[in-house]
């Protein structure tokens, strides 16, 4: 099987997968509790009759499940997540923002950790269960076991509350609504210092698994015969571990990278919650507690379309990178 | 028979074998240890703290609200604080047969014999089955004798060690009065500093009549009592009754002044009145408790942290339990039924690996919330073991998939073994050391599920675990409070720790390959 085929047989799996997702999606929040028209007439001031039915056929929620379902599939394919009941705004734009706030927390910090942990690792590898290996194998997996939340919670606690160099939440300090900033220096500054806790909270979060998964790899690589060969030709131990050992281990770190990308995901869900910071997470628990169901949707839908893109790429990198592999 | 007992002896043999293995890896031994430290804790928890880690309606509150640690004063950057005094033992004179015996100072203020005290045991305030006692002070004047104005003092004397001052007291005292039109009695509750000015007069009332039920001081003897304070002082916010009146070192006096208001109205008759006493305290609520302070409603924090134990422990590994067997019943159908079967069991755990778990998790609790109520532990460790078998059965399934193809597969086809026993007998056996890995391996993962969905507020009000003591902090200005927050992250983390530990340790033991990587 060419290259070709094998991209066109994952372009087919994501698409089964987007459709599963959506169909998931469908049933799970008609399952949900509490009646959404209810809900809606409670925010009306009156609750007559009339503006029951209206909102009944605002939402389409007299159809029958099959119809309900068919146009729910295409809209959701369109991008059409409909109107959030809670704001009454079209949903995709607000999508918008919360997913680029939600990226410019997650990327950097994770950009960071896999380059931090595959360095790391592979000097770990250099001196097996020499001291920097334990100690970092001991740090990641400590790193890996402390619960995210409580990170959030120590590193607000320490440079927030009681050092106070950087702000304890939010993306933008509320007082930018009646005095915006007024240079751009002070606009990206401000910003950055509300990132900085978050980054580190997340770059935590990941690193120890990045580090412990390179040294895996490594060490699956070193015992290989071609290293042998390439130590016995002489080879600088730097070109060895480098250009022999890290460029054929790095095939399992992409994927896992892909894989994990849920993960930090779900990751930065929680830390959101911790800083108060509007991107997806955060908007998921209100919509939870307000029951915004449609504004729930487009959330679930986006989060796992931006999951399959991730393995969709990895699996592409995967193919292009590796000759060996199998496609299929 | 002798062939089993050979099986037997084999399998012992194996086991201690394993055993010795295992006793050589450093790291899972330090996983063991750190895991026989929980389970202790978590066994032994009602023996370590005697405190309740959650609310019981109805029960007194054991300390004030956001206490700080005990040895909070002992560190550079502590400051004074107080802890609880509780100078009445015995409040309910269960056990006291004599006035000495309880520390209660008696006094009257005349000559007069007309006062005594005695202990009853016929009589006493009804509040559970206990025997009833009480104290009883008689005032028995006989016709000969002139009417005298007799005041008794019930009092405590008792010493406040602390230089800062408590943030409450409470304190009771029940009293039954028989009296009559000739001899009013008057009651009134009293703290006071021993020689000194500061005299605090809770509560005064005079009697009549008989009574026939118990009567407690109304407003109760409560210093955060907004309504007392307002009748005394105004409404001012600021105004603690407990710090001005505790305010420094020294012996302080909580008692009944009790007046026998004989007059000369009823001489030359017997005049006879009788106050009971029961249920008399006064406790006060120091600013630190524990070794680890208190929370919001003023629970012992220490007492939440033993306790949690228990909860990770149940959660973790009845959900591990639960994860790894449905991921073991998907992989090895998908994997030996293979085709249409593992087509669409394969496509379905797709699915659940490409949803990111957290926002599953959150409103599938949600839903799991609505059906019983509130959210259930119960709830949680089934969602856990329903979502976290996915990873675990496709390694499930390519491991089969690897082993059905065997020449031993074959051979047992060939004899004409069935497609169950097959399974069970010659790839469940050959899988089982995967199991033993994601047994120990997925109990993290429950366990820090568990936490961070206790502490986005998904927790169940009757149970006190580490991730609900970080959501309560959270939720108050508890997050200064680094004694309350630092130790459940760390608990939360060391019990993960142990378990991955101890799954990598079971990894190297079980696969030779791995071992002399390390």
């Amino acid at each position: 099987m060419g290259l070709r085929t094998y991209i066109l047989k994952r372009i087919f799996y994501s698409i089964i997968l987007v459709y599963f997702v959506i169909t998931l999606n469908f049933f799970i929040f008609t399952m949900m509790p509490g009646d959404p028209v209810l809900i809606l007439a409670s925010q009306m001031p009156r609750r007559e009759p009339e503006v029951i039915q209206t909102i009944i056929e605002t939402f389409g929620l007299d159809q029958p499940l099959h119809i309900r379902y068919g146009k729910y599939v295409i809209s959701m394919l369109t991008g059409q997540f409909g109107v959030s009941y809670e704001t009454k705004k079209p949903i995709i734009g607000e999508v918008g923002l919360r997913l680029q706030n939600t990226l410019v927390l997650v990327l950097p910090p994770e950009i960071l950790a896999t380059i931090v942990g595959l360095i790391l690792g592979v000097i770990a590898v250099r001196k097996r269960g020499g001291l920097f290996d334990s100690a970092s194998v001991i740090t990641s997996l400590i790193a890996y076991s402390l619960p995210v939340f409580w990170i959030a919670m120590i590193l607000i606690l320490v440079f927030s509350i009681n050092l106070n160099w950087f702000p304890a939440g939010h993306s933008i300090p509320d007082y930018w609504r009646y005095i915006p900033p007024q240079t751009i220096w002070e606009d990206w500054g401000t910003r950055l210092r509300h990132l900085i806790l978050p980054w580190i909270t997340l770059f935590l979060l990941s690193y120890g698994g990045h580090l412990l998964l390179a040294r895996a790899t490594m060490l699956e690589c070193i015992t290989e015969d071609y290293v042998v060969t390439a130590r016995a030709k002489g080879l600088k131990e730097r070109t060895v571990l480098f250009k022999h050992t890290l460029k054929n281990a790095s095939l399992p770190i992409i994927t896992s990278i892909a894989i994990t990308f849920g993960f930090t995901l779900g990751g930065a869900i929680i830390t959101e919650q911790v800083f108060t910071y509007p991107g997806l997470g955060w908007w998921i628990w209100d919509s939870i507690v307000n029951r915004d169901y449609p504004a729930l949707q487009a959330i679930f839908y986006v989060i796992a379309i931006c999951v399959i893109i991730a393995n969709f790429m990895a699996d592409l990198l995967y193919g292009v990178i590796d000759p060996r592999v199998k496609y299929g | 028979m002798s062939t089993r007992k050979a099986k037997i002896s084999f399998e012992i043999k194996r086991f201690k074998n394993f055993m010795s293995i295992f006793a050589h890896n450093r790291r899972g031994m330090i996983g063991v240890a750190i895991l026989v430290f929980f389970i202790t804790i978590a066994v032994a928890a009602p023996l370590i703290t005697p405190y309740s880690p959650v609310y019981i309606p109805g029960e007194p509150p054991i300390a004030f609200q956001h206490g700080k640690p005990i040895w909070y004063k002992y560190l550079p950057v502590g400051e004074e604080t107080s802890e609880n005094v509780e100078p009445m033992q015995d409040p309910h004179f269960r056990t006291a047969t004599s006035l000495e015996e309880t520390g209660l100072e008696f006094t009257i203020n005349s000559i007069s014999e007309s006062v005594s005290l005695q202990f009853t045991s016929t009589i006493g305030r009804e509040t559970e089955e206990r025997e009833k006692r009480c104290i009883a002070i008689v005032f028995n004047r006989t016709n000969d004798e002139d009417p005298p104005e007799v005041t008794a003092n019930l009092t405590k004397v008792f010493y406040y060690p602390y230089k800062a001052p408590p943030n409450r007291f409470l304190g009771q005292a029940a009293v039954l009065v028989k009296a009559s039109e000739n001899v009013p009695v008057t009651i009134n509750v009293v703290i006071e500093k021993v020689g000194g000015e500061r005299k605090l007069e809770w509560w005064s009332q005079t009697f009549k009549s008989s009574e026939t039920t118990w009567i407690t001081p109304e407003p109760s003897i409560d210093s955060t009592n907004r309504r007392w304070i307002t009748q005394k002082f105004g409404p001012d916010w600021q105004i603690n009754p407990a710090k001005t009146m505790f305010s420094e070192q020294g012996n302080y006096r909580y008692g009944l002044e009790i007046t026998f208001n004989d007059t000369l109205r009823s001489e030359g008759q017997n005049v006879e009145a009788t106050v009971y006493v029961d249920d008399f305290y006064i406790r006060l609520f120091g600013s630190s408790f524990g070794l680890l302070g208190t929370d919001k409603e003023g629970l012992d924090v220490f007492s939440q942290l033993v306790y949690g134990a228990r909860i990770s422990l149940i959660v973790g590994l009845l959900s591990a339990f639960l994860s790894t067997v449905i991921g073991l019943l998907i992989g090895l159908t998908a994997g030996y039924i293979g085709k249409f079967v593992d087509e669409i069991l394969m496509r379905f755990t797709d699915l659940l690996l490409v949803i990111p778990d957290t926002p599953l998790y959150i409103v599938l609790m949600a839903i799991s919330t609505e059906l019983t109520g509130h959210p259930s532990i119960w709830n949680l460790i089934l969602l856990i073991a329903l979502i976290g078998w996915t990873g675990f059965a496709r390694m499930v399934r390519s491991s089969v998939l690897s082993l059905r193809e065997r020449p031993f597969i074959e051979a047992a086809k060939a004899v004409g073994a069935g497609r169950f026993r097959i399974i069970m007998r010659h790839i469940l056996p050959n899988v089982m050391n995967l199991v033993y890995v994601t047994l120990a391996t997925s109990v993290p993962y429950a366990i820090t599920s568990e936490a961070w969905l206790s502490w986005l507020g998904l927790y169940d009000p009757y149970v006190m675990t580490w991730g609900r003591m970080l959501h309560d902090a959270q939720g108050s200005e508890g997050i200064r409070m680094w004694w309350w927050i630092v130790p459940p992250g760390l608990c939360i983390a060391a019990i993960s720790l142990s378990f991955i530990l101890l799954g990598y340790a079971l990894d190297e033991v079980l696969n030779p390959k791995l071992r002399k990587r390390y």
